[in-house]
């Protein structure tokens, strides 16, 4: 029936067309010179044109209409047709990011549960969204595209400029006020108040009494940077945002400070905090104008809410003094294990030993390296690639790892790796300690004296604890995101720890997993 | 699924258009366009496809019954009545639930786990001037319900508008169409709506919740004192620049939505009432509620105003007439207070306007056009804040109460880094490009050659740039929201 199409309508239509009733859109033109005027030629026919005839014109008319439309669409849905094809070519999909250093959305599984709820059709959205075929080259366009938005030699990522607290000067003698918990409220445990067993001071075996283990979400939840942190591209670095929590903070003194409390008379405790980049290698007053926390002030905060007997380690100062050095990479959060010896000497001075001058080291390369902070690069404010320059300790020196759910004990260090891991993955910090673990141990044969420290670190302190084994025959680096074995006081008692160094960032600090973290270690 | 979306655009859209096309006779093509309107329903809410399916047929059971009685009898008068009742009450229901059980206290749980059906806003009214029509008279029963249930599903249109009458769409849907004239304005027209979506709008609203903060971070009232301090602590600049990217986002947004379904209706030979038409350049409010939204105020015109007696029973029922449609055109935009003052902000208006106001604008160009912008501005601030503790802190910043500098350090450089764009994205909310592009041809002459390279430029270069930068946007970022699903 439809299929014989009736052409008096058609062209009908086709006059009210081009005699523009319909062209209210708004953003349609007029175009001027429009060809085939067929309606005209139909209002008024040739008068010697038989009806056969006069059927066969508009046939014709009828087909040239159709063609030229189609010619006229060509372009769009032959471009649409052939990003199709290229979208549905399935093996060239990437499955992991290498800029963005993740995995890109799966497949999702099928169930029911899933189908009934959307949320299996929404996950089949992303999935071919997020591994787009030639998605590198999709988004260096886009990047192109979106560097012509503007002018400026600074681009700023994520909400930088949210409000901090405001740091209490730290002169003020009195107790600080009483702060607030952010929501969501934590779930802090209280610290135990049992008496803490007293063993021997010599290193004897003990049962470990494993700690209250956490989720893997739990443990993972805020502990490293997030994709998405806010912060500045400037001059090919990324300066992320600094931000102050009093509650935050003073949750952290009272976690150190009761460690100190703990291990009165048994060894020292020093603290010191790694800071991120902005506030080393950025002036003050920039810092202020930019709306960040100045750490300089947060520092002095928590140094003035430690109990005495904690070693507080200036963490600003001796790499302020180098800035202009390779302390920091230019693409990732983390300093450098140049920024991690100069925070040493500090810690040197403080703990009254003579600093190992880094010519004794061995120097090593790994390269090209792309951190966290990568994927904030386009083309306009491109991020500089980093090199991973590694030192290698001298003496005869080996390290031991134990991953998480491993017990550890004296007899026991784990499997050997070399003590500098030469990393063909992109993942290059990894060099340090091949990476976050449990526990890692390194062992100087060359040392006579059975000394040990041990640092309790978040992933700044893996460049960071190699310069210990200069001057302890065994150095215990403990990750305490991943380690649940012992207690502190267990640990410190069961391997005959002399020194105890906290060695956690301020972006850490300022945040619940680290807190409550440390509150189940130290006791 | 969105159709500014990659599964949409790269799956959804080329197989429905290729099975489309494939179709001989146009009741098969009628049958595939209901069978990728379901799917494309059913990809967004699986369960809610039975609700349009029921309320579909209930209506088209009662348009039918309607059709047998006398026109005027008491029977069809309590046919369209009922169904009044069930369309409506339907919407309360799953719309209003909640906001009306919160005046008179606690909200039970189970109504906080109503799920707003995608698109309910629009289907219903869709199907309600089907039913109201047939009564009128003005339209006439349709037999086969896959025919009703076609007009209230279509993909194009379904989710987000423009609301489209029954009997401004029947004759094309049913009886015969012409697919081809306007099928190469119906791709640019998409293209256009597509990259309006993708680059303008997208962007827009990246940076309006860079400084009024995400619709989340609204909505979530436990966040309420830190997400204050944030915008009391927005510079001058920063609070301007987030109500003005906001102001744009939105007209972007739904006018490329209208752009999209308008395209999409094109392709295939239907024609869909035009929903925009730059709003922005109105001189009054008057006549900004003429160019935005045009198939909602036409709706509630047609349905709610004319119907209660528009102007013809005296001023003082005008009056109420006006104040009725503005606050359901307020809720209709959502279940919340802000929204309700966001109606009644333009009633207060309308009728100032109605008293005297109009004749004085008409006579003053420029300052009009300021006068509407500031009214519009100033409106989407209520309409941007469900909570409304956080309006009087914005408008507090926007005059530099909250103590902070007109400038700071963030939004400096944001303004830096978007300059072109913002600069670009004013003028396209208003008629700049296509005025200065009709000038062009036009300067052409009757110049066979350049009629052709304009050709090129028209169905070709562009269609084509906007989709592959559109697309580039789209695998870079996975800022997509659609506002308007949200009613």
């Amino acid at each position: 029936m439809s299929d014989e199409l009736d052409i008096e309508e058609i062209l009908r239509e086709v006059k009210r067309m081009s005699a523009g009733s319909d062209d209210t859109g708004e953003v349609q033109v007029k175009t001027p010179a429009e060809p085939a005027p067929a309606p005209e030629s139909q209002a008024e026919p040739a008068p010697a044109e038989s009806p056969r005839a006069a059927r066969r014109r508009q046939e014709r008319e009828q087909r040239q209409i159709k063609k030229r439309a189609l010619l006229r669409s060509a372009p769009f849905f032959t471009t649409l047709a052939i990003i199709t094809v290229i979208a549905w070519l399935l093996p060239l999909r990437d499955t992991v990011s290498e800029t963005e250093r993740r995995e890109l959305e799966k497949f999702p599984a099928f169930s029911l549960s899933s189908v009934a709820n959307g949320s299996y059709f929404s996950q089949i959205g992303n999935w071919f969204a997020d591994t787009f075929t030639f998605r590198e080259s999709w988004m260096d366009l886009g990047g192109f595209v979106e560097g012509l938005y503007g002018h400026s030699d600074i681009a700023i990522t994520g909400s930088v400029g949210q409000s901090s607290d405001v740091i209490p000067t730290p002169q003020v003698t009195a107790p600080p006020a009483e702060t607030t918990a952010p929501s969501p409220t934590p779930a802090l445990t209280e610290p135990s108040d049992e008496p803490v067993t007293e063993t021997e001071e010599a290193p004897v075996e003990t049962t470990p009494e494993p700690l209250p283990s956490l989720s893997p979400e739990e443990v993972l939840q805020g502990m490293e940077y997030s994709a998405d942190a806010s912060a500045i591209v400037m001059n090919g670095d990324v300066y992320p945002a600094t931000v102050f929590s009093q509650y935050y903070c003073d949750l952290y003194a009272a976690n150190i400070s009761r460690a100190a409390e703990l291990l009165d008379g048994k060894c020292r405790v020093f603290d010191l905090i790694p800071l991120r980049c902005t506030s080393v290698k950025l002036d003050k007053s920039v810092r202020e104008y930019m709306g960040f926390a100045l750490d300089e002030d947060v520092l002095a905060y928590i140094s003035s809410q430690l109990d005495e007997r904690v070693y507080f380690v200036d963490s600003l100062t001796p790499l302020a003094a180098h800035k202009d050095e390779y302390i920091y990479f230019h693409s990732d959060h983390h300093w450098t294990a140049l920024g991690a010896y100069y925070a040493y000497t500090e810690w040197a001075k403080e703990a009254g030993v003579e600093p190992v001058s880094l010519d004794e080291y061995t120097e090593g390369a790994l390269e090209p390296y792309t951190g966290t902070f990568y994927h904030n690069s386009t083309k306009k404010n491109p991020v500089t690639v980093d090199t991973v320059y590694t030192y290698d300790p001298p003496g005869d020196i080996h390290l031991y790892i134990i991953d998480s759910g491993t017990g550890d004990s004296p007899s026991y260090r784990g499997f050997e790796q070399s003590v500098v891991t030469q990393m063909a993955t992109p993942e290059k910090y990894s060099a340090f300690l091949a990476g976050d673990h449990a526990l890692c141990t390194f062992v100087n044969n060359d040392m006579e004296e059975e000394s040990a420290c041990l640092i309790i670190k978040d992933s700044y302190g893996n460049p960071f604890c190699y310069y210990y084994t200069q001057h302890y025959k065994y150095v215990y680096v403990l990750d305490y995101r991943y380690y649940f074995n012992r207690s502190l006081s267990n640990f410190v008692d069961t391997y005959g720890v002399d020194d105890v160094i906290f060695c956690t960032s301020m972006f850490l600090v300022q945040g619940e997993g680290c807190n409550s973290l440390l509150n189940s270690l130290i006791r | 699924m969105v159709f500014s979306s990659l599964i949409f655009l790269y799956a959804f859209l080329p197989l429905s258009l290729l099975v489309y096309f494939c179709c001989r006779t146009q009741e098969g093509k009628n049958k595939s366009l209901l069978v990728f309107s379901l799917i494309f329903y059913a990809w967004g809410e699986p369960k809610f496809v039975l609700l349009l399916l029921l309320m579909s047929a209930f209506d088209w059971a009662m348009a039918l019954r309607i059709s047998r009685e006398k026109q005027g009898s008491a029977g069809a008068k309590l046919c369209v009545a009922l169904t009044c009742l069930v369309n409506l009450g339907l919407l309360i229901f799953f719309k209003y639930s909640s906001m009306l059980c919160s005046f008179f206290g606690d909200v039970p749980a189970f109504i906080q786990k109503i799920v707003l059906p995608l698109g309910i806003s629009f289907y219903t009214f869709q199907l309600l001037t089907y039913v109201i029509d047939v009564y009128r008279g003005e339209a006439v029963a349709e037999k086969k319900y896959w025919h009703v249930l076609l007009y209230a599903a279509l993909f194009h249109q379904c989710i987000a508008g423009p609301i489209v009458r029954y009997s401004s769409i029947s004759e094309e849907l049913f009886a015969s169409r012409n697919e081809y004239a306007d099928m190469p304005d119906g791709a640019r027209r998409f293209a256009l709506g597509l990259a309006k979506k993708v680059v303008l709008a997208n962007t827009c609203g990246k940076l309006a919740d860079q400084f009024l903060l995400a619709d989340t971070a609204i909505a979530d009232a436990s966040a309420l004192v830190s997400n204050l301090a944030r915008i009391e602590s927005t510079s001058v600049l920063g609070l301007w620049m987030g109500i003005i990217c906001y102001t744009l986002q939105i007209y972007f947004d739904f006018s490329a939505y209208s752009d999209m379904a308008i395209g999409m209706g094109k392709m295939v030979g239907l024609h869909y009432m035009e929903n925009f038409n730059f709003p922005y350049i109105s001189r009054s409010v008057t006549e900004f509620w003429r160019r935005w939204h045009i198939s909602l105020s036409t709706f509630f015109r047609d349905y709610v105003y004319i119907p209660l007696g528009g102007n013809r029973r005296g001023f003082a029922r005008q009056l109420l007439n006006l104040f009725v449609v503005w606050a359901l055109t307020g809720l209709w935009h959502g279940a919340s207070l802000n929204f309700l003052c966001w109606g009644l902000y333009y009633f207060v208006f309308l009728v100032i306007e109605k008293l005297f106001l109009k004749r004085v604008l008409d006579k003053v160009p420029i300052l009009s056009n300021l006068y509407l912008m500031i009214i519009v501005i100033f409106g989407w601030v209520l309409f941007r804040f469900t909570d409304m503790s956080y309006i009087p802190a914005v408008f507090k910043g926007l005059f530099g109460a909250n103590g902070n500098g007109l400038t700071d350090f963030v939004s400096t450089v944001t303004l830096k880094s978007n300059m072109y764009f913002l600069a670009f994205s004013v003028l396209a909310a208003t008629p700049f490009f296509r005025v200065i592009w009709g000038k062009i041809k036009n300067a052409g002459g009757r110049s066979r050659v350049l009629a052709g390279l304009f050709d090129v430029v028209d169905y070709a270069v562009l269609p084509i740039l906007l989709v592959v930068i559109s697309t580039a946007l789209l695998v870079s970022e996975k800022f997509n929201p659609f506002l308007y699903f949200r009613f």
